[in-house]
């Protein structure tokens, strides 16, 4: 990659979170709970985009993010009330200016904008003439209007529109008070400011308030102040390191400002409604300007500091963590077969054990994030989706703290967006229909994450009118997919929604109702070893609830033996396992065998002759037989040799050295040291299937 | 006939007392003054001290300005950086 591609990679990486904290802000102003470093941040993300997009030539999202910004100025400086129209229009300009972003990066379709623009050039042109009252202050006549101004001033070698589009790094706010002693020891507060210029961008702003009148000025006296915002600056010693020759001369104050940090004043929760957040707003906006104020301000604030460590780093420490708990569980049985279990090396190696078992969670949290990275993307689409169907909806976010693994993090849009556009789609009536019925003219979607006994549930729930069940039932006659006669339980029902090329609506929209959505979702969920469930009452809504692995890294697997072999079975996908009887089992064609499971036929495959395994037993009455559940063609039973036994499996890909292998997911290391397969249920049912088994894959991967 | 006032080339802590005594005189006479700057390398805070109470002070009495004028490329690099261009009323 060349250089100004990665370059760009990078802006368009922290587009998306400068994009995050825009939204985030913007949404905390609808409801009311802004205060003044939330505007800020917003104002502050929509200007770092647009620096950067004039930096790579992006002229039209420069033109729309400037207009942008010149609204969310005049919020920020008290000359425009964000009252919830404003926050309306500010909302979709947000979306716009996503859009335009997306555009930039991937091209495709211009952004249809006319309309926001035109609404925020009429924000903006409503307080034309305040604007001059903002040039009246900086005029001579009004000292009070002199106590802050601030300036914008990049300094350094790089290219100064980059600095400005690093926000991983910590802010930090510096209070910085010059004694006289500083003065008279010759020492500059020009070049202390211009060394932190280095450090990254600043805003300086001078507080003049302790600056007498020109008489009572003693010349080596000293009543400057200064207030100083750096940008990007990973650590805070090398801030001390800069006043570091002052230290005694000085008053110094450095505290990290954190864009999340809960400020006091916000008492806006309780009076949630519009006219009132505007004036707390105000309130707050004012009280920035008042250097006394801003010092209590940062008192409150956290400090919590991160660092951004390559991804590959991670995994490769996770790997390594993997293949420590591979060899102790190696140690520990060798040491165990040789010495008489009371000895006192089984006592330390339990202990072992139990450091290894934490280590590896420690390690597994580091890949952890919180949902709200997807979760924040999903108020958008409620908007949207809700303006294109004419309903009325409202989001309810909960548990976007829960942490899962990154992995699975990013999987994890694609089905909620189908879900949450299904929730509003299918699940919430038009606003006439929903009065009718006694409800909100204004449904409400909910989305909700929490940890469940080591999995993660995430539920998309809404109040709209459920389930018709008579209705998918007619339509899956009508389709074929069950006899007219079915008898089928109300979960059986719910469930054919889940089915490809399924659809209860009778329009096809552009949002869903073609039928590719559902058996998408679920066929996402199960990718990624999770389940998905519904649960709905007819008029009062539906709930589909997903319970997902935290990671993907590790695994609860059955270990089974097949012949010579030890194989690993997901766990997610096993129903049950039975012995079987002879009478139960059934001759189907010339090959194939049907297992009588309660009074239902499954497919039965013995895996040791599926996979050619060698010394495997091809008698599937003296076979053990695990009923599991693919998604494919439902359910199936495979017949191994026998059950060793359940454990947490450490996940080794191998796709990367020897490629893909249908029925093979991928392998593991067991505690002997031997390698097991860990078989991808489904790849084995639709190799199957084709009635093509694949020894010959099987048999070099086995032997790799 | 305003008054004019020269900034040397290193105007540092030495020079504060001096410059405030210039300014005081223009300012109890009333008259405007002219502060040139064009000759500045070095310019040290207690001396922009001075010069912003000076500008704060004339304005407030009104009749009399203090105008800074040909502000040299050292002034104006050590008054932006430390954000006083707005107090010293100069241009970007």
């Amino acid at each position: 990659m060349d250089p100004m591609e990665a370059i760009k990679q990078t802006f368009f990486q922290e587009c998306d979170e400068l994009l995050l904290a825009m939204e985030e802000g913007l949404i905390a102003m609808e409801n009311g709970e802004a205060d003044s470093e939330m505007i800020n941040a917003v104002f502050r993300a929509v200007h770092s985009i647009k620096g950067g997009g004039g930096a790579f030539g992006f002229e039209v999202l420069v033109g729309f993010a400037h207009i942008f910004e010149n609204v969310m100025d005049l919020i920020r400086s008290d000359k425009l009330n964000p009252t919830p129209d404003v926050v309306k229009v500010l909302l979709r300009a947000g979306d716009k200016l996503s859009d335009h972003v997306a555009l930039a990066r991937d091209g495709g379709a211009d952004v249809q904008d006319a309309e926001v623009k035109e609404e925020l050039n009429k924000l903006a042109g409503h307080s034309g003439e305040d604007e001059d009252e903002i040039g009246g202050e900086a005029a001579p006549s009004d000292f009070d209007g002199l106590a802050f101004f601030p300036v914008q001033i990049d300094i350094g070698d790089e290219a100064p529109a980059f600095l400005s589009l690093e926000p991983e790094l910590p802010s930090w706010r510096i209070r910085f008070t010059p004694h006289a002693g500083l003065y008279a020891k010759a020492n500059e507060p020009y070049l202390l400011i211009r060394e932190l210029g280095m450090l990254g961008a600043i805003e300086v702003t001078p507080d003049l308030s302790a600056i007498p009148e020109l008489i009572a000025l003693e010349s080596e006296q000293a009543y400057f102040t200064w207030n100083v915002v750096l940008h990007n600056c990973a650590d805070r010693t090398k801030i001390e390191e800069v006043f570091e020759f002052v230290s005694g001369d000085c008053d110094l104050d450095i505290s990290e400002i954190v864009p999340d940090a809960v400020v006091v004043e916000d008492v806006v929760e309780e009076v949630p409604d519009a006219p009132t957040s505007a004036v707390i707003v105000d309130l707050a906006t004012a009280a920035e300007k008042k250097p006394a104020a801003a010092a209590a301000t940062t008192a409150v604030e956290v400090v919590k500091s991160t660092i951004r460590v390559d991804l590959d780093k991670v995994d490769r420490l996770v790997n390594l963590v993997g293949e420590l708990v591979i060899t102790q569980a190696m140690l520990s049985q060798r040491i165990l077969e040789t010495t008489s279990a009371q000895s006192t090396i089984g006592t330390g190696l339990g202990e072992l054990e139990h450091l290894l078992r934490e280590l590896q969670e420690a390690v597994m949290a580091i890949r952890t994030q919180p949902v709200k990275s997807v979760f924040q993307r999903m108020p958008r689409l409620v908007r949207e989706t809700a303006a294109q169907t004419g309903k009325e909806a409202h989001l309810e976010i909960e548990g976007e703290a829960t942490e899962v693994d990154k992995t699975v993090i990013e999987r994890l849009g694609e089905p909620l967006t189908h879900m949450i556009r299904n929730a509003i789609d299918h699940g919430l009536e038009s606003p006439e229909d929903r009065i009718a019925a006694g409800k909100p003219a204004e449904g409400t979607v909910k989305l909700s994450a929490e940890h469940r006994g080591g999995r993660i549930v995430i539920e998309v729930s809404d109040d709209g009118r459920g389930i018709n069940r008579a209705k998918v039932r007619e339509k899956a006659v009508e389709r074929g997919v069950i006899a007219a006669n079915a008898n089928l339980s109300d979960e059986e029902i719910d469930n054919l929604i889940f089915l490809p090329g399924f659809s209860t609506a009778s329009q096809v929209s552009n949002i869903s109702g073609r039928g590719v959505g559902l058996d998408v979702v679920r066929r996402n969920i199960n990718d990624l070893g999770g389940r998905i469930t519904i649960s709905s009452v007819l008029g009062k809504g539906s709930k589909f609830s997903l319970t997902l692995p935290l990671t993907l890294a590790v695994l609860d697997g059955m270990i089974v033996a097949v012949g010579d072999q030890t194989f690993v079975l997901p766990l997610s996908h096993i129903v049950e396992s039975l012995l079987p009887k002879q009478s139960d089992i059934n001759a189907f064609g010339s090959t194939g065998m049907l297992l009588n499971v309660r009074g239902v036929y499954v497919p039965l495959i013995s895996v040791g002759r599926l996979l050619n395994v060698r010394g495997a037993n091809y008698d599937v009455t003296s076979s053990v037989v695990i009923l599991v559940e693919s998604e494919g063609i439902g359910r199936m039973a495979l017949a191994v040799d026998g059950i060793i036994g359940q454990r947490q499996v450490v996940i080794k890909s191998f796709e990367s050295n020897i490629g893909h292998i249908d029925g093979i997911a991928a392998a593991t290391i067991l505690g002997d040291g031997r390698v097991a397969l860990i078989l991808d249920i489904d790849g084995l049912v639709a190799g199957c299937r084709e009635g093509v088994a694949r020894p010959i894959e099987y048999q070099q991967a086995a032997g790799a | 006939m305003d008054e004019q006032v020269t900034l040397p080339a290193v105007a540092d802590l030495t020079y504060a007392g001096p410059l405030k005594e210039q300014l005081m005189q223009s300012f109890t006479a009333g008259t405007s003054v002219t502060v040139d700057a064009s000759s500045v390398q070095r310019l040290s805070s207690p001396c922009l001290q001075v010069l912003v109470a000076g500008k704060q002070s004339f304005a407030k009495a009104g009749g009399a300005s203090l105008v800074i004028a040909n502000p040299s490329v050292a002034f104006r690099e050590t008054v932006s950086v430390l954000g006083l261009m707005d107090a010293l009323e100069l241009g970007k």
